[in-house]
């Protein structure tokens, strides 16, 4: 068998399949995800008239959708806006804490922060809205029978804070370990105290990793579904709008809107990539007297005690709550979903299969897909045209995700280039479809540095000793990756499985668990919600579990 | 008038003892280097003035005032460190002012002194550059203004020069010298060139596995080193084994090992049969035809040669086996080389050490 392997490798290694590879990986790249994104455009105006029909000059409605469209899209940027400053005022001393200081305790921290990114945002939203919004939660503790607060702006806020805290977290960690502290010693050296020292050293250092943060954070929230369906009320963000309006076949007004979506997100991610080195912070004038008093070492303990506190009571105690929930009314839960005529058991089951099958399908698809990119944007010298690829590999990453399965639910269906037949229907396999778009970006994320962490000189000893290409990456390149691949897979796993908002879109009459979990909710059985969120959040976290181990022993 | 007072400093990471129990004094307008192997402290004091590391135990006087808590902005120190640490994102002027900015001096003020120390560097014409676009010693220069324009009377410098060019190196510590001998500062200069330290130094403080060995001026240190490893770290010396056989008034014999050569040394301290160490220099040896019966004189066969340019190094073996080295100057060697030749050398640049309980703990330059 090892000879037949090596000769099947051998006429693998041709030029020929390399080339072909390349294409073949370029091709399935622009194809199946960058394409349909961007079709939504073409879309738009060649139904302009359709479109401008049914937003301003409605029979029944007048511009009512235009309006709404515009509260919509307002109010999204209005709590993404807060929520961003938020987070980075809550985010930035955590994650100066967890880069910084060394304590007992820290891996766990540095664990919990990572519960809301592992958790899909339909049950952590579900979790938030029991602890904040019902009488089984916060006001509960007090004897009251109602929630502290009602859906609404301010309820949308506290969820997108919770699940966009660990991306900020994360993303500040890293960059503030990666500033060199010997800038901030010859800072205190000539004079300034430690106030002084963060704004006018530190910060200039890690500015653009803060923007890039804040950026991420702004997209997150603004394309946040699965959690906001639970929360929002009678508030409807855009991609709320765009699920309602997709449901109720205005495709129209659900596309504009989609395409203003796509077109943030594009401008969003340029301005990531062009414009961050630029910002200029005010650090030229010192307010010398502030900032002394400002750099006392008692403030900087009240500091750490807010942000503990601000961190258990609005981010971690309310993802938790579920499980309170279920310990205190456990009979109700078991009545609910055992017990009931219209068997939510039987329901659950069949959505965590789909759940599972999708997600494992779309990783699959990702693995292989994805080694392939990252190692041509890592390792082909191909200047200017890499860069691009690079840049377009986030895409998928920061449009909202409803825009982004209503363009791929057009574009594979009867709207679309493939006539009036279409080529996917809602369903399952446009699920699948549309979660590898959708996870496509993190895959390739997750290898890139992995890649080009590993020395070229190795494979080329492997060359000079007679092994063709594809040996080479099976016997040299694929030990060293191996890891990676299984990190980004789990990563890759856990994001498929929590999507709400595109599969919403294409979801036709299969059932994911955050939607089940939103369907539920809307139908006020939150007794069977929570089994279902308890039972996906424990799944999930266990699979993060894994993936930390993996990634620390890679360490 | 900063007189810097060190007393019973340590320090320990994990297991390592970083400091044990230094003691050091450093005077106003001294230029003092603290010179070493990689890990032997040295950084770890300059630190601890700077504030940068808390002492395990010990404590920092700043002129009689005990500084061991202070944080480092309150300490009034210029410091310039190895990487420059010039701020990438601050053009040169902002950099240069940024100690005169964050305390709140005027604008005419910090003009002034910026100005004066840009001049003094020389970085003055480069002032809208930014840190990119400076060559190392330019960066170099820009990281002394800087620390000179805290008007600080103290200057730490972390291995300044390690990161130039040799080229730049000499310039740069002449440069250095004359501008701290000028300003009328004190200087505290880590570094772990020992070429560096003799040309730049006061005095020179050598360290060791966190102990100061010996503190001196750099000739007190050349020409009179207080143990073996001095001797070895600031000059490429033999060391011979051998065991004193005769003792005279102001000097003794003594017989190198596996009844070896004689040699004389220049001192009667040691008692009869003490087993010693004896170092000579490799530049202090020279070749001789002359069969004379004076004092050390040895025969050796040449197993080995080095051309090194100006000078060539010659591995010599003597009668009992031991192994030495020479340095001739390239122009003094004879024209024809034979195998078996003499060398000798002066009687009083033998120095002598106690056999010790492990020479090559002592001869291990770390």
């Amino acid at each position: 068998m090892g000879r037949l392997l090596l000769k099947i490798e051998k006429g693998l290694s041709n030029r020929f399949f390399g080339i072909f590879g390349d294409s073949f990986t370029i091709g399935f790249f622009i194809l199946i995800i960058i394409v349909p994104i961007l079709y939504i455009f073409s879309f738009v105006i060649t139904r302009w008239d359709t479109i401008y029909f049914n937003l301003f000059n409605h029979p029944i409605l007048g511009d009512k959708q235009w309006f709404d469209l515009l509260t919509a899209l307002g109010r999204s940027f209005e709590i993404a806006g807060i929520v961003t400053i938020i987070d980075v005022i809550i985010g930035l001393p955590m994650a100066l804490i967890l880069a910084r200081y060394q304590f007992r305790g820290k891996k766990y921290i540095d664990s919990l922060i990572d519960l809301p990114l592992a958790v899909p945002t339909a049950a952590l939203g579900f979790s938030i809205y029991l602890f904040w919004g019902t009488h089984y939660g916060i006001s509960g503790l007090f004897g009251l029978q109602t929630g502290l607060f009602s859906e609404g702006p301010l309820m949308i806020m506290l969820v997108h804070i919770v699940f966009t805290y660990p991306y900020i977290v994360r993303n500040l960690k890293e960059v503030i370990m990666r500033v060199d502290r010997t800038y901030e010693h010859a800072a205190r050296s000539l004079g300034a105290p430690g106030f002084t020292v963060f704004r006018t050293i530190t910060g200039p250092l890690m500015k653009e990793g803060l923007i890039a943060g804040a950026i991420l954070a702004f997209t997150r929230s603004l394309g946040e579904t699965g959690a906001t369906m639970i929360v929002f009320g009678v508030t409807e963000t855009s991609p709320i709008q765009i699920v309602a309006w997709r449901q109720l076949g205005l495709f129209g007004p659900a596309a504009f809107l989609s395409m203003i979506l796509v077109l943030v997100a594009l401008l969003l991610l340029l301005l990531l990539k062009l414009i961050t080195r630029r910002v200029g912070l005010p650090i030229h004038r010192v307010f010398v007297r502030t900032e002394r008093a400002l750099s006392q070492p008692i403030l900087r303990k009240t500091r750490n005690g807010l942000i503990a506190l601000v961190f258990i009571l609005i981010v971690i105690l309310p993802s938790l709550w579920t499980f309170v929930y279920i310990g205190t009314n456990s009979s109700a839960v078991y009545s609910q979903v055992f017990l009931g005529a219209d068997n939510k058991l039987a329901e659950f089951w069949l959505s965590f299969l789909a759940s599972l099958s999708i997600a494992g399908l779309a990783t699959l698809v990702c693995v292989i897909l994805g080694i392939p990119m990252a190692i041509i944007i890592v390792r082909r010298k191909w200047g200017k045209l890499k860069a691009i690829l690079d840049t377009l590999i986030d895409i998928p990453l920061v449009i909202p995700s409803a825009a982004l399965g209503f363009s791929v639910f057009v574009f594979w269906g009867t709207l679309g280039p493939f006539g009036p037949n279409g080529l996917f229907s809602p369903g399952y396999w446009l699920i699948v479809l549309v979660h590898i778009v959708f996870c496509y970006p993190y895959m390739v994320r997750v290898l890139i540095p992995i890649v080009s962490s590993i020395d070229p000189g190795y494979e080329e000893a492997a060359r000079t000793l007679g092994a063709p290409a594809f040996t080479v990456f099976r016997t040299c390149t694929w030990p060293l990756l191996k890891r990676g691949v299984l990190a980004g897979s789990i990563i890759t796993f856990t994001r498929s499985l929590g999507e709400t908002g595109a599969t919403l879109v294409v979801m036709g009459l299969t059932r994911t668990i955050p939607v089940i979990i939103v369907d539920w909710v809307e139908a006020q059985s939150l007794a069977a919600s929570a089994f279902a969120s308890v039972i996906i959040i424990i799944f999930s976290y266990v699979l993060i579990f894994f993936l930390r181990k993996i990634t620390l022993a890679s360490e | 008038m900063p007189h810097i007072v060190i007393k019973d400093l340590s320090k320990a990471y994990g297991k390592v003892k970083a400091l044990d129990n230094v003691n050091l004094e450093v005077f106003d307008k001294e230029y003092l280097t603290l010179l070493g192997p990689s890990g032997c402290g040295k950084t770890t004091i300059l630190r601890s003035i700077a504030g940068l590391e808390q002492p395990d135990r010990g404590e920092i006087l700043f002129d009689g005032k005990n500084i061991t808590d202070l944080p480092p902005e309150e300490r009034d120190i210029g410091m310039v460190f190895q990487h420059f640490m010039v701020f990438p994102f601050l053009n040169v002027w902002d950099n240069v002012t940024y100690p005169l900015r964050i305390k709140g001096k005027s604008e005419v003020e910090i003009e002034e002194i910026a100005v004066k120390a840009m001049e003094l560097v020389g970085i003055l014409p480069r002032i809208n550059e930014f840190p990119e676009d400076l060559s190392a010693p330019e960066l170099q220069k820009v990281g002394l203004a800087r620390a000179f324009s805290t008007g600080s009377k103290l200057l730490l410098l972390d291995e300044p020069l390690s990161t130039l060019d040799s080229k730049f190196r000499m310039e740069f510590q002449h440069e250095l010298r004359k501008l701290v001998k000028g300003l009328g500062l004190t200087a505290i200069h880590v570094t772990h060139d020992q070429r560096v330290a003799m040309n730049i130094a006061d005095r020179i403080a050598l360290m060791r596995k966190g102990r100061i060995l010996q503190i001196a001026t750099p000739m007190q240190l050349y020409y009179a080193p207080n143990s073996i490893f001095t001797c070895n770290f600031l000059s490429n010396s033999n060391f011979l084994e051998g065991i004193v056989e005769k003792k005279e008034e102001k000097r003794s014999t003594v017989r190198l090992r596996g009844f070896g050569p004689k040699i004389v040394i220049p001192t009667d301290k040691w008692e009869r049969r003490k087993r010693l160490v004896l170092t000579i220099r490799r530049n202090e040896i020279s070749f001789s035809y002359a069969k004379s019966s004076e004092i050390n004189i040895l025969n050796a066969e040449i197993i080995d040669e080095h051309f090194l340019g100006a000078r060539t190094i010659f591995q010599l073996r003597l009668e009992n086996g031991d192994r030495m080295e020479a340095e001739i100057l390239t122009k003094d060697i004879p024209m024809h080389l034979g195998h078996v030749i003499t060398i000798s050398f002066n009687i009083k640049d033998i120095m002598s050490f106690e056999y010790p309980e492990d020479l090559d703990y002592e001869l291990a330059l770390e």
